[in-house]
């Protein structure tokens, strides 16, 4: 009977030997687990080389960028304020202006008071609508498929359309006053012309130097230009100019203006990175290099 | 598969050098601590800016040479993130959707609902607390639905819930997408993360999967109750924390080679553990 149970236990003994072992084993320890890992690393990696190169392929159709596209975007998103800035600053030059009294109020030409404050309020507007105190926003807005100082110069371009369409309207105004105070017949062609000018010759060497140096280097140049018609301005007023003279250099300041306008636009398509505010880039971005 | 190869950027004092590092599909966390050249890492990555020397290539794209493609499938959360703050929600968000490419509408209405913004739509931003201005920077980022997505800082000023918004709509995002995220908290991260990067002075220190990181240190943790007098000669730089209990014992989480004191237990080490074991080695090891 002894025999028996010793038998029996034995077999039992030999039956649990192996779950027991398994039971009492130690869990693995840290190393052991770092180990397995790192031999285990190699695999994962090929899985997800793998993985990648599925998951991740490349649609080849980006949409390609428009210039309506991107003033229209632009438009949308500085409306409020500058329309609302800008009208009521032209609203202000229009009840400056004294229809009675339109010469000796304002100068040389009747709205003199024009070139004065247009240019000023694009340099503003540029600075305000360039925000340069949100670097973030202007990396999210240049991380596009469209070239990034494109959509800068989109915005610029509202910004200038919006300040010389609110001075065109104020013009038009102005002369439709002073026409019916009877006083003064205002010369629209000149007088367009000498605020004209002067604003896109400053905005075109503000955009020129925008895309080769940064913005701050722009404003200067813009506030230099401004200065420089201004010191011409109060020297030619010593002595009487042909009206046809100053509609002539007027007329080339547009021109001028018009053709930094152009090359502004063609340099912000071929540009590639952002243009920081303090860029100090020589101006050789278009022969492939690009402006930090 | 991003690679990137050789990079340098120097911001005045500071250089960032890589010699070699691979981005997989996932989620990799980079840790480090303030000016160790994250955000440097990431502009880069972003390409919202070009490293003065070196290679990054997306899918064996070089940036350099298929940027418009490369950032059509980019997304970027910057840490100096300030909104326009007099658009609403919904106008800002189409506009940046606009500015990716994206001319409908389903991609920003989509988002805001995952992101649980419906109430703030018709909101000014600029009458949004800054924890859901937050969301909707990291909204931006995912509008155009880019497949390489990189975020800098993305958990800053949102609160518990927000948190854990962001980081279950992350994770599941990172399934088949490269993401990268700049953190200072991992331990948040702990389930989400698939590998880890670790910067330190413009270098990186540590380069491999989440696993890896915790289980592969020089030091073990410990936890457990100690006497104050046990713990006066005990170095500081090895203690994670101490809490005073009564009797003036002390209960804490220390890291050592071997046990410290008699009654404390080996623990699993957390992400926030394993930075700082490797933080401290590395101090150790420098000298």
């Amino acid at each position: 009977m002894n025999h028996f149970i010793d038998k029996e236990l034995e077999l039992l003994e030999q039956q649990l030997q192996d779950p027991l072992r398994r039971a009492v084993a130690p869990p693995p320890s840290p190393s052991e687990t770092a180990e397995l890992i790192r031999r285990l690393q190699p695999e994962f990696d090929a899985l997800k080389a793998e993985y990648a190169s599925e998951s991740l392929q490349f649609n080849e159709q980006v949409e390609a960028p428009t210039l309506r596209k991107l003033l229209r975007s632009q438009f949308r998103l500085n409306r409020k304020s500058l329309i609302l800035s800008s009208s009521a600053v032209f609203l202000m030059l229009i009840l400056l202006v004294d229809p009675y009294r339109p010469v000796l109020s304002l100068g040389i030409l009747p709205g003199s008071l024009f070139p004065v404050i247009t240019p000023l309020m694009l340099i503003a507007s540029m600075l305000f609508s360039y925000r340069t105190w949100d670097p973030g926003m202007r990396s999210i807005e240049s991380i596009t498929p469209y070239p990034p100082a494109l959509v800068m110069y989109s915005r610029m371009l509202i910004v200038i359309a919006l300040i010389v369409g609110w001075a065109f309207v104020s013009s038009i105004i102005v002369s439709i006053r002073i026409f019916q105070a009877g006083e003064f017949v205002l010369p629209l062609g000149p007088f367009l012309l000498q605020w004209l000018g002067i604003t896109l010759l400053t905005s075109g060497a503000a955009m020129y130097v925008l895309f080769r140096k940064g913005i701050y280097y722009a404003l200067a140049s813009a506030l230099t230009v401004y200065a420089l018609w201004f010191i011409y301005i109060d020297n030619s007023s010593s002595y009487v100019l042909r009206v046809e003279y100053r509609v002539l250099i007027d007329g080339l300041l547009l021109v001028a203006g018009v053709l930094l306008l152009l090359r502004s636009y063609y340099r912000s398509r071929k540009m590639k990175f952002e243009i920081s505010s303090s860029a100090s880039a020589s101006a050789d971005a278009g022969a492939g290099h690009d402006i930090h | 598969m991003i690679s990137i190869d050789h990079i340098e950027q120097s911001l005045g004092a500071f250089k960032l050098s890589i010699d070699q590092l691979r981005l997989y599909p996932g989620l990799t966390l980079l840790a480090g601590p303030n000016g160790a050249g994250k955000s440097t890492l990431l502009k880069l990555l972003a390409t919202a800016d070009k490293p003065r020397k070196g290679r990054i290539a997306y899918q064996n794209r070089e940036a350099a040479d298929h940027l418009p493609l490369v950032r059509s499938q980019i997304g970027y959360v910057p840490s100096d993130l300030e909104l326009y703050e007099e658009m609403t929600t919904q106008k800002l968000l189409v506009y940046l959707a606009e500015l990716k490419g994206v001319f409908h509408t389903e991609a920003v209405d989509r988002l805001i609902r995952d992101f649980r913004l419906e109430s703030y739509r018709n909101t000014r931003v600029k009458r949004l607390s800054i924890g859901v201005q937050r969301r909707i920077g990291i909204v931006q980022a995912l509008l155009a639905q880019p497949k390489f997505l990189f975020l800098d800082e993305p958990l800053n000023a949102l609160d518990s819930g927000e948190r854990k918004l962001a980081i279950t709509y992350l994770t599941r995002y990172a399934l088949g997408r490269i993401v990268v995220a700049a953190v200072h908290e991992l331990n948040e991260w702990e389930a989400a993360a698939n590998r880890i990067v670790w910067l330190e002075n413009g270098r990186i220190r540590f380069e491999g999967g989440a696993a890896e990181w915790k289980w592969d240190l020089p030091s073990k943790v410990w936890e457990g109750t100690v006497t104050s007098r046990q713990m006066r000669h005990f170095p500081e730089q090895r203690i994670i924390f101490m809490r005073e209990l009564e009797n003036e014992s002390l209960f804490v989480r220390l890291v050592a080679e071997n046990i410290p004191f008699p009654g404390l237990e080996e623990v699993l080490p957390s992400m926030e553990d394993a930075y700082f074991i490797r933080k401290f080695s590395a101090a150790s090891r420098d000298g």
